[in-house]
């Protein structure tokens, strides 16, 4: 009788471990999903932004300690708000670099977040800061272990 | 060993730095972007990714009469990034090249 409270407080504690589990679980379903949109060539540029998009969002929601689905947001918002060759939109670029903050803070040594906050300030033609995030990314880049 | 060094790079970075180089150097004459964009061109060509520095000679074959200065100024202080800097701006820019050349035969900067 006395072991019915200890067996609750385990069961509760399980169900807080499994449930964290399945959110780490949905968030990489979410970013998987988000990848295969953006490689599928037979779909639409604009339904391949929109869509991946949408499922970063729902990955972030899901793991938002996850520096790399901050990243793939960013970049996501970066390539909309300034497409190749395409024109730049500048207020667009906001809520990208603020997912680039995010990323930096989580991962401050990742050369690609720092690589992608040098297309973004090139696109925002803030040219001195571009080089300096390119420079950054070439020193982070270089402390990586061989592949 | 700088082969060893630059293959743990990741292409992207060394892509992006020779990117937002040339179009630092392209838009503010800036010769430290260049040197940005040499740095990622020759890093790209360790890791025996050539195909993505065509971009290098179009812009010395589109540049101005400063291009010579530019790249003297730019690769200040590493033998080695001028060398690759005279190798990559000679098929299309010789007097540009023959310059670099004389600044190793006279010792300069």
């Amino acid at each position: 009788m006395a072991g019915r409270p200890v067996h609750v407080v385990v069961a509760a504690a399980a169900l807080l471990v499994a449930s964290a589990a399945l959110r780490t679980v949905h968030a990489e379903f979410a970013y998987d999903a988000g990848l295969s949109l953006a490689r599928d060539g037979d779909t639409s540029p604009a339904r391949t932004c929109r869509d991946a998009s949408s499922a970063t969002r729902r990955r972030l929601r899901r793991d938002p300690g996850e520096a790399l689905y901050a990243l793939r947001a960013a970049q996501i918002r970066l390539f909309r708000a300034a497409p190749r060759g395409g024109p730049v939109d500048v207020a667009a670029l906001a809520p990208a670099r603020d997912l680039l903050d995010r990323a930096a803070a989580l991962r401050p040594l990742d050369s690609k977040v720092h690589a992608t906050r040098a297309q973004l300030e090139r696109a925002a033609r803030n040219l001195s800061a571009a080089r300096e995030e390119a420079w950054i990314a070439l020193a982070t880049a270089r402390a990586l272990p061989a592949p | 060993m700088d082969r060893a060094r630059d293959s743990a790079r990741a292409p992207g970075s060394l892509t992006t730095a020779l990117s937002v180089g040339l179009a630092g150097w392209r838009e503010a004459g800036d010769p430290a972007a260049l040197r940005l964009a040499l740095t990622g061109a020759r890093g790209l060509q360790r890791i025996d990714e050539s195909n993505r520095t065509p971009v290098l000679e179009t812009a010395f074959a589109q540049a101005g009469p400063e291009l010579a200065a530019d790249l003297i100024e730019a690769t200040s202080g590493d033998a080695g990034l001028r060398a690759f800097a005279a190798d990559r701006v000679r098929p299309v820019r010789p007097a540009a090249a023959e310059a670099l050349s004389e600044t190793f035969a006279t010792g300069g900067r």
